[in-house]
Parts: C-alpha cells; sequence; structure tokens
C-alpha cells in the first residue's frame, strides 16, 4: 500500500482530506487516498500518498488552498518519520 | 392533479434533475460517503464534497468546510443557538420569528439565556435603529443578533444587510434563518456580515426534504448538538473541532444531497432574477383578484412585497381554517392555513390566533393555477 520513501499525509477531517485530493487532481499532481496505517492512524482515517518528488508540488498547491495536513510521515526502513506534525498533536 | 400553492413550506414538484440526482446516488452510490477508503466511499464523499462547495458558492462563502448539513434549517439554528447561547448571555431577536427560532430561545431563556424580542412596524419590518437601540439599551453585552430574513407570514423582507454589518463592527454574532429566503432572495455572508446562517435545502433551493445547511463563521465554534461518530480520528473520545465533522455525527444522506446539489444548480442557472420576476408576477395577479373579492383583507408589506413569494390574506367574517379546507376539498387547491408555525408573526400583525390564508407559489406554478384558486375564492366568498 505505501512503498519505501513514500509521503502520507493526515488531516484530522474526512472533508478536508477529500477537499485537498479534489485540489490536487485539479492541480494535475499524482497522489491516493488510502487508509491511513494502524501506526499513525489513530483510529480510523483516511490519508493522502504521494511520492517523495510530489512532496514540494503537493505542499505548495496544499498551502495555496490552506489545506495543509495536519500531519505527514515519510517511510524509511518500513517505519513512518515524522516529517510535519501541527502543534495540537505535540502536547 | 392537485394545484399546489404552499412552496413556502416545501417547494413540489423539484426539477426533473433533482429526482434524477436522488434516483441515480441512491441507486449507484448508495454507501457511507467518505467514511471507508475504498473508492465507492470516497466517491461518495466527493459527491457530498461537490454538494457543499455549491452551496458555498452560492452564499459567498469561501471555506466550503465551513457548510455543515443538517436536516432542514430548524436543525442548523438549534446547532448555533444551542452550541453558542449559554446562562448570562443576551440575545436579540424579532417579534416576526418562525418557532424555529422562537423555541429554541424560549428554552434557552428558562436556562438563563436573556432574550430581547425587538417590536416590527405593522408590516412585520423591523427598524435597524431599533436594534441598535436595544444593543445599547442592555446592562450587560449582546452576544448575538438572530433575525429571520424573510417572514413565512407576510413575505417581508428584512435589512440584513445593515443590521449585519453593524453587529460586525461592534463584535456581535449575527444569525440569519433564512428559511424563506435562500433560493430566492440573494445571499451573500460576507457582504451582509453574516456569521451563521441557516437554510433549508427543500424549499426555494429546490431540493429533497431532509436537507439544510449551517454556515459557520471562522472563528466561531459552537458546542455539538449531537455527539458520535465522525469518520476519523475515531480514538479520540471527544468531538473534533474540524468543521463540518464537528456537527455532522452519523451518515449522512449523499442521495439527498446530490438532490440538493442538483436543485442548487437548477436555481443558479436560472438566475434568482427570474424565478422572482415569475412569482411576483404570479402574486401580483393574485392581489389584483383578492382586491376584487369582497371583504379580503391583504397582508403585502409595502414596497417590494413579491420578493418573500409568499401572501396572506383574510376574508372578513370567515375562519381561514374553513376556506382552506373547502379549497382542498371542492377544488383540489393546496394552500396554508393558520399560524405556520409563527404566532409572534401573527400577533405583530393582528392575525392572532386564527391566522391568515397564505398562498406562496413555485417556480412551476402558472397563471393558469392562480386563476383557478380566483375563481374557487369567488365561489367560497360571494
Amino acid at each position: 500500500m505505501i512503498n519505501e520513501d513514500d509521503f502520507i499525509a493526515l488531516f484530522n477531517s474526512p472533508t478536508r482530506v477529500l477537499k485537498a485530493e479534489k485540489a490536487l487532481r485539479k492541480a494535475g499532481v499524482a497522489c491516493r487516498l488510502i487508509p491511513a496505517p494502524r501506526d499513525v492512524a489513530e483510529g480510523c482515517a483516511l490519508a493522502l500518498r504521494f511520492a517523495a518528488e510530489e512532496q514540494v508540488p503537493i505542499l505548495e498547491e496544499l498551502g495555496r488552498q490552506n489545506l495543509l495536513p495536519r500531519r505527514m510521515y515519510q517511510k524509511h526502513a518500513g517505519l513512518f518519520k515524522a516529517i510535519l506534525v501541527s502543534p495540537e498533536h505535540t502536547v | 392533479m392537485a394545484i399546489y400553492l404552499d412552496n413556502a413550506a416545501t417547494t413540489f414538484p423539484k426539477p426533473e434533475s433533482v429526482y434524477r440526482a436522488v434516483d441515480l446516488t441512491f441507486r449507484n452510490l448508495g454507501v457511507s460517503p467518505g467514511r471507508g477508503s475504498y473508492r465507492l466511499s470516497l466517491e461518495a464523499g466527493h459527491l457530498v464534497l461537490g454538494a457543499r462547495e455549491a452551496v458555498a458558492e452560492f452564499f459567498g462563502i469561501r471555506d466550503a468546510t465551513r457548510v455543515v448539513f443538517a436536516a432542514n434549517a430548524t436543525e442548523a439554528i438549534n446547532i448555533a443557538l444551542f452550541g453558542l447561547l449559554q446562562a448570562g448571555d443576551r440575545v436579540i431577536t424579532s417579534a416576526m420569528e418562525h418557532n424555529a427560532v422562537s423555541r429554541p430561545l424560549h428554552a434557552l431563556a428558562a436556562r438563563g439565556v436573556e432574550v430581547v424580542r425587538v417590536p416590527v412596524d405593522a408590516c412585520g419590518l423591523i427598524d435597524p435603529v431599533l436594534i441598535r437601540e436595544t444593543v445599547r439599551q442592555g446592562t450587560r453585552p449582546t452576544r448575538m443578533v438572530v433575525l429571520s430574513h424573510c417572514s413565512n407570514v407576510t413575505g417581508v423582507v428584512q435589512p440584513v444587510a445593515e443590521i449585519g454589518n453593524w453587529c460586525r463592527r461592534e463584535g456581535i454574532l449575527f444569525m440569519v434563518d433564512a428559511a424563506q429566503s435562500a433560493g430566492q432572495v440573494p445571499i451573500d455572508v460576507e457582504d451582509m456580515g453574516i456569521d451563521l446562517l441557516a437554510v433549508p435545502g427543500h424549499k426555494s433551493l429546490l431540493g429533497p426534504p431532509g436537507t439544510g445547511a449551517l454556515y459557520v463563521a471562522e472563528q466561531v465554534l459552537p458546542a455539538p448538538l449531537i455527539w458520535g461518530g465522525t469518520g476519523g480520528n475515531s480514538i479520540s473520545a471527544l468531538m473534533p473541532e474540524d468543521l463540518p465533522e464537528r456537527f455532522e455525527s452519523g451518515t449522512l444522506n449523499t442521495p439527498a444531497l446530490a438532490g440538493l446539489q442538483a436543485g442548487v444548480e437548477f436555481v443558479r442557472k436560472t438566475g434568482l432574477q427570474q424565478i422572482q420576476r415569475h412569482k411576483a408576477a404570479l402574486l401580483d395577479l393574485l392581489l389584483a383578484g383578492l382586491h376584487a373579492l369582497p371583504g379580503v383583507c391583504c397582508y403585502n408589506p409595502s414596497g417590494n412585497w413579491q420578493l418573500g413569494g409568499v401572501l396572506s390574506f383574510n376574508v372578513e367574517g370567515r375562519d381561514p381554517a374553513e376556506i382552506g379546507f373547502l379549497l382542498d376539498e371542492e377544488y383540489g387547491i393546496c394552500v396554508r392555513t393558520g399560524l405556520h408555525c409563527a404566532p409572534d408573526a401573527h400577533r405583530s400583525i393582528g392575525t392572532l390566533p386564527s391566522g391568515t390564508i397564505r398562498v406562496s407559489p413555485g417556480l412551476f406554478n402558472t397563471e393558469k393555477d392562480i386563476g383557478a384558486l380566483l375563481a374557487a375564492l369567488e365561489k367560497i366568498i360571494c
């Protein structure tokens, strides 16, 4: 489901993640909605999966849409390394 | 075939595109929208998002996630009022409100909320000066002003933009019950200074029953009215702060929301001006015909009175309920009689307790329908 070096982004809101996917699709950037893996899901959630080379255009587009993810991880050696964690998840 | 003239209660019939959207979605996409991660669920989720965006665009709402779907305007109003007002808060409303606003406020008053109702003129119109004076006369700050945009009894349209923009400058929450105006009178939440907008999907937006929406401005976060599953962060015992999920526990009615989107699209393509023109022509015809009948008293406000899409009247010495019964029983004509769930409005225009006969044509009514109503009334009255 998630290849090595792939990114996954979580939004904590089904509506926001769908909106993000729609915006990215419209912008022509490759991504896919998947069930968030249990290591990071905090319960059932959807995640946006994309390849490492798409990270910059995706974050740029999501920033433009005011839809930045709450958390973002990259898969390394089978583990999910936190790249971005919004303040409410650090407390 | 009955002649339906009760479109202020709910519009009927709907455009063909609405029936088709509901049927198509129910048959092909009747899954839980956006809660599962399988493709059908995502497709249904995108459909609901599309409906949300259509509603947002229609009312000038920049962020579609601030549009919360509800079963109707009443539920939307309840979410906002019970979610925001607490004991010790002061709220100002008017003497023209529907029970959808009046009853929640009555219940909140019993919990310690101070509810102040400003009077209206003989036509039911609110004077913005009176709102400002009432705010200033309070011994404590006013938390919210809540008003109906358009009366379901007289059709009077309130000066919400003037009141809303003043409230915004004063830091007072401004909530509008747009049950009668959404899809009929232009509404832009930014231009009108609206923080909370409650709309029904099934009236002039032409969607199916069981649809409605609440717009909640950024920085406004009501407590939820219903607690439950929201499709994300399930491990948390708390409701999310994110909108719309905070207020949308349980499975949404995807087929109905597809119908709502089709309804909004139909209204958008037809244009509010064209809709107003059509209804105004029918109401003008009705008013002229009623004036020619003996003992008829109409309650239309002055000015651009047709904008609200309804005309209330009474016949001297006759019970409105009896006339409504005869119209249905002998002529197959559906009108609404009585208090229209708005006793405060009837008290204000002097028609309590028997109410009025209310005629509300829809987009698909014709001059022939009005002619049939006038002919039937002539036989009943004369």
